[in-house]
């Protein structure tokens, strides 16, 4: 079982080869078709906004034990313009449903765990983690 | 460094009488406590030795020729003090190099010859063979200890250097199937399962750095191709001067299999629960019924979402009943994860009916301020069974007649 | 693997294949449709509209496994364009486990209707060329 991986995100093919990576290992981890979805999901949106507001950054995958449980780690960073104001944009009604790959509140509604560090001019990291039930 | 310590040193003297006195007033001119006895002869002096032995080994001191055989016979045929039972002192008539040779490779720890000069050393010459065996016996006895504690374990036990397996305690040889000899000098991931030889790499030079103090879970494969559960730890140890891993590890693999079975049993028990608690009914073509029971969590709200939506794609339905009447209480989270279930079924293109709608949970959902939107609503089943039939394009008509 | 869809993107000389059943266009999403590739979609399918004055289009999803927020905003803009021209937009074969990661994010298909296959598909749009006909 592949237990880490890292890639670059530089363009479209990046953020699908990023999802299927992503497939993978959560399916390995023996998580249901939901869960691999919802992981699919969460980092399609993170690589997209890498690809549209930083033009490139990298995705880190890792398995994570806590205790008994099992899960997948994902870190989406780039150095990017940063986000000015995180907390705005972590609120519901920000993103246009439907709308431009912003989409963080909908990745942290998708995940257990969800963190986001951005300072402007210097980059943005999110972090996020789906465990195993 | 131990010091010797001060109580009396039993010295066995195999020689000549007349030898023997010359050389016991050597001794007694010494100051140290030595204890000498006196055999003339091979035969007397074996004879001795039987009879004390237990008590601590003496420092034997013997003539290379006696009249009845080589003094060297005493020494039992070994090759190195390591082997001896007692240190051994070769006296010898003249300077004879070869004779030399002789008594240190079959034992002795030193030889002395009866020319003037050297006797006189004899003392001193006792006392550094004394010290020397006294180090002997210490790293003979550590080491025996060490097998011992080895070979008694209900563990495995290994020391592995440069790539090769150096010791291996019974345990191992037994759980491997392979003998000593076999797994002597075996490249040490021999027996690792092939898939598990990179992770245990990883592992080990991880915790000989001391990144990890975790032990480790793998798999090897035994002589007879079966395979095993261990978990083991490492650490870096000394071995014959060079550096060297010492391995200990455990046999898990009933563990394993228990913890096997478990999830398989748990996964068992939660699929026919998953379909007890979603259960699922088709009461008409195209129409799914769901009543539910009970509590309801987020697992198990979770559960029902994928069972029914698999359901509906399976069997082509186009109305969902849903049916709350049985359920314990209906609160946010309940309500939101209704929401949630209709939403997703809607996506899919099915309608969804809620029925069986409590006037407490009414109120509830009012008074939360829960919009149910525009999921049409009926009081029971049959209401709502009625509503999907005329959606569906039938019409419903009691027979004439009928009550 | 990057390289190879670059490839297969390049061979789309016909892009993604677009049929015509009865008064309605029919068409299959089977690969990720990336910036180029979903705009030239759009064009391919308006542009068909446009020539067979389709009332209706169903796009079928089945291949899709990962829906977000660009390839929703592609599919709305898509329906909302067909619809100015006169056609209803139905997506069939989305999964269950899509449905629910949609609606967990939040993402709505505003103004696209859908139904569990291409037969309730063609269904649903001759009922609703039916109705509009009134």
């Amino acid at each position: 079982m592949l237990e880490e991986k890292e890639m670059e995100i530089k363009d479209e093919y990046d953020i699908v080869g990023a999802r299927s990576v992503g497939k993978v290992m959560a399916q390995e981890l023996g998580l249901g078709v939901v869960d691999q979805s919802r992981i699919s999901t969460a980092i399609s949106e993170l690589a997209r906004n890498v690809v549209l507001y930083a033009g490139k950054g990298k995705i880190h995958f890792r398995v994570v034990r806590r205790g008994s449980k099992e899960g997948l780690e994902v870190t989406v960073s780039d150095e990017g313009p940063g986000i000015p104001d995180v907390e705005l944009a972590m609120m519901d009604g920000y993103t246009t449903s439907g709308g431009l790959g912003v989409g963080l509140p909908g990745a942290k509604r998708l995940t257990d765990e969800f963190e986001i560090r951005s300072e402007v001019g210097k980059g943005t990291v999110v972090t996020f983690r789906k465990w195993k039930r | 460094m131990a010091e010797s310590k001060v109580t009396s040193r039993k010295v066995l003297l195999v020689e000549n009488e007349e030898e023997a006195k010359f050389i016991r007033g050597l001794f007694e001119k010494d100051d140290f406590p030595w204890d000498i006895c006196w055999a003339p002869t091979l035969k007397e002096a074996a004879e001795w030795l039987r009879r004390n032995k237990g008590d601590r080994a003496p420092l034997v001191i013997a003539d290379y020729s006696l009249p009845d055989g080589p003094g060297l016979d005493l020494a039992g045929g070994v090759k190195t003090p390591d082997e001896m039972d007692f240190p051994l002192v070769i006296l010898l008539g003249d300077g004879n190099e070869e004779k030399a040779i002789e008594a240190l490779k079959s034992g002795a720890l030193d030889c002395v010859t009866k020319g003037e000069k050297e006797i006189e050393d004899l003392p001193r010459v006792a006392k550094d063979v004394l010290h020397e065996w006294d180090y002997i016996t210490e790293r003979r006895e550590a080491k025996e200890l060490f097998t011992a504690l080895a070979d008694s374990s209900q563990i495995g036990i290994y020391i592995v250097q440069e790539r090769r397996i150096r010791f291996a305690n019974l345990f191992l040889q037994r759980l491997s199937g392979f003998s000593e000899e076999e797994l002597l000098n075996m490249d040490s991931l021999m027996l690792v399962h092939p898939e598990d030889r990179e992770k245990v790499r990883k592992n080990a030079i991880k915790m000989l750095k001391g990144e990890r103090s975790a032990p480790y879970e793998f798999r090897i494969v035994t002589k007879d191709g079966r395979i095993k559960w261990v978990l083991e730890s490492v650490t870096s140890i000394r071995h014959q001067g060079k550096r060297a891993v010492l391995g200990n590890f455990m046999d898990i693999t009933e563990r394993k299999e228990m913890e096997g079975r478990l999830k398989e049993t748990v996964e068992k028990l939660r699929k026919s629960q998953e379909e007890l608690s979603t259960p699922v009914v088709q009461i008409w073509d195209r129409i799914l019924a769901l009543p539910l029971i009970g509590i309801i969590d987020s697992l198990r709200a979770q559960d029902i979402m994928e069972v029914l939506l698999n359901r509906i794609v399976e069997t082509g339905s186009e109305i969902v009943i849903i049916d709350i009447t049985g359920v314990s209480s209906v609160d946010t989270e309940v309500a939101n994860h209704l929401i949630k279930t209709v939403q997703a079924a809607t996506l899919l293109g099915t309608e969804c009916v809620l029925t069986g709608i409590k006037p407490e949970v009414a109120q509830t959902m009012i008074q939360l301020g829960l919009n149910m939107g525009e999921v049409p609503t009926r009081r029971n089943m049959q209401e709502g069974l009625l509503y999907g039939l005329k959606k569906l394009g039938y019409e419903v008509q009691k027979e004439r007649g009928a009550q | 693997m990057n390289s190879s869809l670059r490839e297969v993107e390049e061979m789309q000389q016909e892009q993604i294949p677009i049929l015509k059943i009865e008064d309605f266009l029919v068409t299959s999403i089977q690969i990720p449709l990336h910036d180029k590739l979903a705009l030239a979609f759009q064009e391919d399918v308006l542009r068909k509209i446009e020539k067979t004055n389709a009332k209706g289009l169903i796009i079928d999803v089945t291949a899709l496994d990962v829906v977000d927020s660009f390839i929703t905003r592609v599919l709305v803009e898509l329906a909302a364009m067909a619809r100015m021209m006169g056609a209803k937009t139905v997506l069939v074969g989305l999964r269950p486990s899509i449905a629910i990661t949609l609606v967990e994010f939040g993402l709505n298909l505003r103004g696209i209707y859908t139904a569990l296959n291409l037969e309730k598909g063609l269904k649903l749009l001759r009922k609703e060329v039916r109705d509009s006909k009134l």
